[in-house]
């Protein structure tokens, strides 16, 4: 069995350092007005050349995702941001249009997977992109691992398969909803999740058939616990959907999913209940395998309002510690009060209890509270520390579900 | 130029010849196993019944395969085109692109029209269609009626436009079987969306998918004519409308006062 690649967002440079540091093999980010993220989530190339090299420095790989799907008045800014990318070194193009797939071919050699959004999700298909110079398909999250098995077997280009985070309702590139009610195009990148709001079912005159709210919305993807089997079937790219996500999760789920694929390729068991836990730690949406082991029916639906928001846990990452001083600095997220009892989940996916023994600002100031987000804060303490340490609130949290 | 075939939905013969009086020149018939969910199941036997009829009265008929394509679908898919290519068909309307490189790789004799709804959206999209096997494609719905005319215009290959209530989504989930334990065959459902009281979007779901509608139709605008429009067809989308409805539409888009 090969080991597969697993792939994570980068929704920022600080959550791509992040991805890398905590396991992930290559880290994809959205290429600025030409992407499926809002432009929060999208990189500048200047920024690109930083991610580059301190990816490369780890032996990892780039990916830009150009998977918007351009209208005529668009095409010539999308044929410029590719040449960008291709020049500043990435190392591979996530495309979803097949023209631009041939249209990149024709000029470059660099490596193309084809989007999800272009829903290729049969061999004639796979064949004819790989074909048009497509050496990936990212598969539709409407296959099950039976399907991507059999696919495995036919087709020469790699297969990527989503196995955690946002699942679309509809079939990828195929969803109108927000851009027709909300103006706001779902296939270039604008989407406002319509899936998620409130509708109920009605008859041709419009009289409500029953009063519960009609789930249009799907819940999230997990798929830890069928890692082994994905392997199995050939899977060649493990993918973490959330660019929009925060460190905290991308830390945390790319930790788990990097041990979960460890224990499958040296056939020890991973803790699947500790790692589910530890995800939770950092977003508590409801999740479910997907199609993953065929249609999921009712089960696969968010039938309550679902809670999306990240808890207060996260408290901050590691930038830097001082031999020195013996002073851990701390990029703030959430409050932190001097004496403290905090936890540390290290890029290895271990974690470590401290206490904060001393606090100081940059101007070298004591303080005994840090709450401003984004605030530098020095921490003393007898604990070694790293960088690209998460800290967190202990854990004392109950699991709901 | 030449004037837009104007193509109409119908699995009914005994409505063939008014609907060629209202200005029709062709129709659209879903082929068996790869309806949309708001098709009505056919048979072979129906779909060549239904050819003869059209082409009896000067119709011309096209075949639609509107669902997504996977591995399992391939072989039917085959057979399927396989079957259709001997019969006297002007062409095959596809929302997934497998239909038409199949028959490419096959050379069956079949003029295939991609029609995904949403993703044909340039005309470097369009004209890639045009290179591999193609007769035309159905720009996306999304488009505006300027950004239609534009891709129209450059595009190396023939393009139509849809109008009516086109589709909006879909999904392999099946939503309604989700919802509720049983789905009536002859009601019709729609979806309410609490900030938009009034508007309702049509859904229907069969084995394989769920489909929803926008509320609103497309339709062409204003001073439009017909004429002159540069597209090979229009495609005016029969669900979500009654009969009588549909018909006044096709009256008012050929101009043909009733």
């Amino acid at each position: 069995m090969k080991r597969p690649e697993l792939l994570a967002p980068a929704g920022s440079l600080e959550k791509a350092k992040v991805a890398l540091m905590y396991g992930a093999d290559a880290v994809y980010f959205g290429a600025q007005d030409v992407s499926l993220r809002s432009e929060v989530a999208s990189f500048p190339l200047s920024v690109v050349h930083e991610l580059l090299e301190f990816a490369h420095g780890l032996g990892k790989r780039v990916y830009a995702a150009v998977n918007g799907l351009p209208r005529d008045r668009d095409l010539t800014i999308y044929q410029e941001r590719i040449d960008s990318l291709v020049s500043s070194g990435v190392d591979a193009l996530i495309l979803a249009s097949p023209a631009l797939i041939e249209w990149t071919r024709a000029r470059h050699a660099i490596s193309i997977h084809v989007s999800t959004q272009h829903g290729a999700a049969n061999s004639i298909q796979i064949d004819w992109l790989k074909n048009l110079g497509a050496s990936r398909v990212v598969l539709p999250r409407e296959l099950s691992i039976q399907d991507i098995d059999a696919l495995h077997r036919i087709v020469s280009p790699e297969l990527e398969v989503f196995v955690h985070g946002g699942m679309c309702s509809a079939i990828s590139g195929r969803c109108g909803l927000s851009g027709y009610l909300s103006d706001r195009d779902a296939n270039r990148g604008m989407c406002a999740h319509s899936c998620r709001w409130n509708y109920t079912l009605c008859d041709s005159l419009g009289n409500s058939i029953d009063t519960a709210p009609f789930s249009l919305a799907s819940k999230d993807l997990e798929a830890l616990a069928l890692i082994p089997k994905l392997m199995e079937a050939g899977a060649a790219s493990l993918k973490i959907e959330g660019r929009m996500k925060s460190v905290h999760y991308v830390a945390t789920v790319v930790s788990a999913y990097r041990r979960m694929i460890d224990s499958a390729m040296d056939q020890t068991v991973a803790g699947l209940d500790t790692l589910r836990s530890a995800i939770r730690r950092a977003e508590n949406r409801e999740t479910a395998p997907g199609f993953l082991e065929g249609n999921p029916g009712a089960s696969g639906q968010i039938r309550t309002k679902s809670i999306s928001a990240e808890g207060n846990d996260f408290l901050g990452i590691v930038t830097k510690t001082e031999e020195d001083s013996g002073l851990v600095w701390v990029d703030v997220r959430n409050k932190i009060v001097l004496h403290d009892r905090i936890e540390a989940l290290r890029v290895d996916g271990s974690t470590k209890e401290f206490i904060v023994e001393s606090m100081v600002d940059e101007a070298g100031e004591p303080r005994s509270v840090a709450n401003v987000p984004r605030q530098k804060i020095g921490i003393g303490t007898t604990c070694r520390l790293s960088p690209y340490d998460i800290l967190r609130k202990v854990n004392t949290w109950n699991d709901p579900y | 130029m030449k004037t837009p075939q104007c193509l109409v939905e119908s699995t009914r013969e005994s409505e063939f010849l008014r609907l060629k009086e209202y200005g029709a020149d062709g129709v659209l018939v879903p082929s068996p196993g790869f309806e949309s969910p708001f098709d009505a199941p056919l048979t072979m036997q129906d779909v060549q019944r239904l050819i003869t009829a059209a082409k009896t009265i000067g119709l011309s008929c096209y075949l639609t395969f509107d669902r997504i394509v996977y591995e399992d679908d391939l072989s039917p898919l085959i057979g399927a085109l396989k079957d259709i290519s001997t019969m006297d068909v002007d062409g095959v309307f596809c929302a997934d692109e497998t239909v038409g490189l199949c028959a490419t790789s096959l050379h069956l004799p079949l003029s295939v029209v991609y029609d995904p709804v949403s993703l044909v959206t340039s005309s470097l999209e369009a004209s890639l269609c045009a290179n591999h096997g193609f007769k035309g494609v159905v720009g996306s719905a999304d488009l505006s009626f300027q950004e239609s005319l534009t891709l129209a215009d450059r595009a190396d290959i023939a393009v139509g436009i849809s109008l009516g209530k086109v589709p909006l989504y879909r999904s392999k989930r099946l939503l309604l079987r989700a919802h509720m334990s049983s789905i009536s065959q002859t009601k019709t459902y729609a979806l309410k969306e609490e900030t938009r009281p009034g508007r309702m979007f049509p859904i229907a779901e069969n084995d394989r998918e769920t489909m929803i509608l926008r509320d609103q139709e497309v339709r062409l605008p204003n001073g439009t004519s017909y004429a002159s429009l540069p597209f090979a067809w229009l495609i005016l989308r029969r669900a979500g409308m009654d009969d009588e409805t549909y018909f006044q539409r096709l009256s008012e888009l050929r101009g043909l006062p009733r």
